[in-house]
């Protein structure tokens, strides 16, 4: 991918760093390394108000804001290859996964922050093989672009939505539930679960609890359903039962081998919960199936 | 596609102050006032209207027949709100419509919703449908939680105004 990027760099326009230079076949100026102080000065004719530290292993760090968010740019030793980065809560394995089969320019890593786990969106630039001014105009570009999509592909935040904040400790707030949180909590619970991962970052956690199946879903740990499926009751039924609980909703449903009735509970999951949360939402949803399916079965029996 | 990072770069681009709160840099500029994220399980009425406040909502707080049950009716647009407090253990989330909706369209509501539900109340001859969301606040709930319950119910209000319309 890089090499693809530095291919398409020779062909074009304008030149600015002071590093060894060579012509491209239009005449511009490509260089194959930058130094710190032509780096800059292209970050200051971009209108970039960095701030500048030095890093392990003399790599020089530059972060500025791009888009809102907290980004770093990183200049390798030997000003050979740039890197551009930016993190946000983390997410899980399979969503990361998604994104890096999914023909993107940046990539996604799951890190470990000083404060727990954090997804990396990474964009990096080889300089070696020839750049231009107009490269780096476009690597910077492209990577406001990733960040776009990135946060539209994450669900992240959208206005009016609640940032959670991330607190350390034991049962400190989670700004997303990975699926490795929520098999840890199953875990927890001694309950023993299919997991079946969609590619849209569905993923569907199957067990059974009072000799019922019950189905958990993690809709991009941004919310958590369960649910359990029982034989189909009529919508005035549903109705009167919606009318006398809470924290449920019965929903009747037309499948293909027959019509069913679901009892369903949600957990919205964008303001952040708590590993204590989540198992709560889960053991006392037990009870919620138990209540329902005795009202179930009172009805068969009429 | 799929590219391996090299662990000294992550490293290097996770490391230092500047990088320290990702999570909270979304409420830049939102006005919100970033509340330290304490987990309760107990919903006081100070607590909950320092909430409506905090969101600009203007309530008239009534107390219900029940000991421990407090309603705050407040209006988002022209829409009628009732927010129930049942012992700050729950929280439950109303509005009323007087359109007629058979118990198919109630039912085809809750085939799509996640975070609401519709029930159809009949009171003698009239029968209205209540869309309504609550949550159980024994597990833990933090400001934020709360603040999302609250706005959650408007975009749940505006998706059902567009179903039933249709």
């Amino acid at each position: 991918m890089i090499e693809r990027i530095a291919c398409a760099a020779a062909a074009l326009t304008l030149a600015l760093l002071a590093l060894p230079a060579s012509a491209s076949a239009q005449g511009e100026p490509v260089f194959r390394a930058v130094t710190v102080e032509t780096l800059e000065k292209f970050l200051k004719d971009q209108k970039i108000d960095f701030k500048k530290q030095q890093g392990n292993g003399g790599v020089i760090l530059y972060d500025f804001k791009r888009g809102g968010l907290n980004t770093r740019l990183l200049l390798l030793p030997g000003g050979k290859q740039l890197a551009i980065g930016a993190i946000f809560p983390p997410t899980s394995l399979e969503k990361i996964n998604q994104w890096n089969t999914g023909g993107r320019f940046a990539g996604l890593s799951l890190a470990k922050g000083p404060k727990g786990p954090l997804t990396v969106l990474e964009y990096r630039l080889d300089l070696a093989g020839g750049v231009t001014e107009g490269t780096l105009k476009q690597y910077i570009a492209r990577f406001d672009e990733e960040l776009k999509v990135f946060q539209k592909f994450s669900g992240g935040p959208g206005p009016g939505t609640e940032t959670p904040k991330v607190v350390a400790g034991k049962d400190g707030i989670l700004p997303t539930v990975t699926n490795e949180v929520l098999e840890k909590i199953l875990k927890d619970l001694k309950l023993m679960y299919r997991k079946q991962v969609a590619p849209n970052g569905l993923t569907l956690f199957e067990y059974e609890k009072n000799n019922h199946k019950l189905h958990i879903y993690n809709f991009g740990g941004r919310d958590l359903m369960i649910d359990a499926n029982f034989p189909s009751i009529t919508p005035v039924d549903a109705n009167a039962y919606n009318l006398k609980r809470k924290f449920i909703r019965v929903v009747n449903y037309r499948g293909k081998q027959g019509d069913y009735t679901s009892l369903e509970s949600n957990l919205d999951c964008t303001a952040g919960v708590t590993e204590g949360m989540i198992r709560h939402f889960i053991t006392s949803y037990d009870q919620d199936m138990i209540h329902f399916r005795n009202y179930v079965q009172k009805l068969l029996n009429k | 596609m799929t590219r391996r990072i090299a662990p000294a770069v992550v490293a290097l681009l996770l490391t230092g102050a500047l990088w320290s709160a990702p999570a909270s840099s979304g409420q830049e500029g939102t006005g919100q006032k970033d509340t330290p994220s304490t987990v309760y399980k107990d919903v006081s009425a100070e607590k909950l209207e320092k909430i409506l406040q905090s969101l600009g909502i203007e309530f008239k707080k009534d107390k219900g027949k029940r000991a421990g049950v407090v309603y705050y009716d407040f209006r988002k647009g022209d829409r009628p709100v009732r927010l129930h407090n049942y012992n700050g253990k729950d929280l439950w989330l109303d509005t009323i419509y007087d359109d007629k909706l058979t118990l198919a369209l109630v039912n085809g509501w809750n085939v799509r919703a996640k975070f609401s539900r519709a029930v159809q109340l009949k009171n003698g001859e009239k029968t209205t449908v209540s869309l309504e969301s609550q949550i159980d606040c024994t597990g833990g709930v933090t400001d934020a939680i709360l603040r999302q319950f609250v706005r959650r119910f408007d975009s749940e209000i505006r998706e059902f105004e567009k179903y039933i319309s249709k």
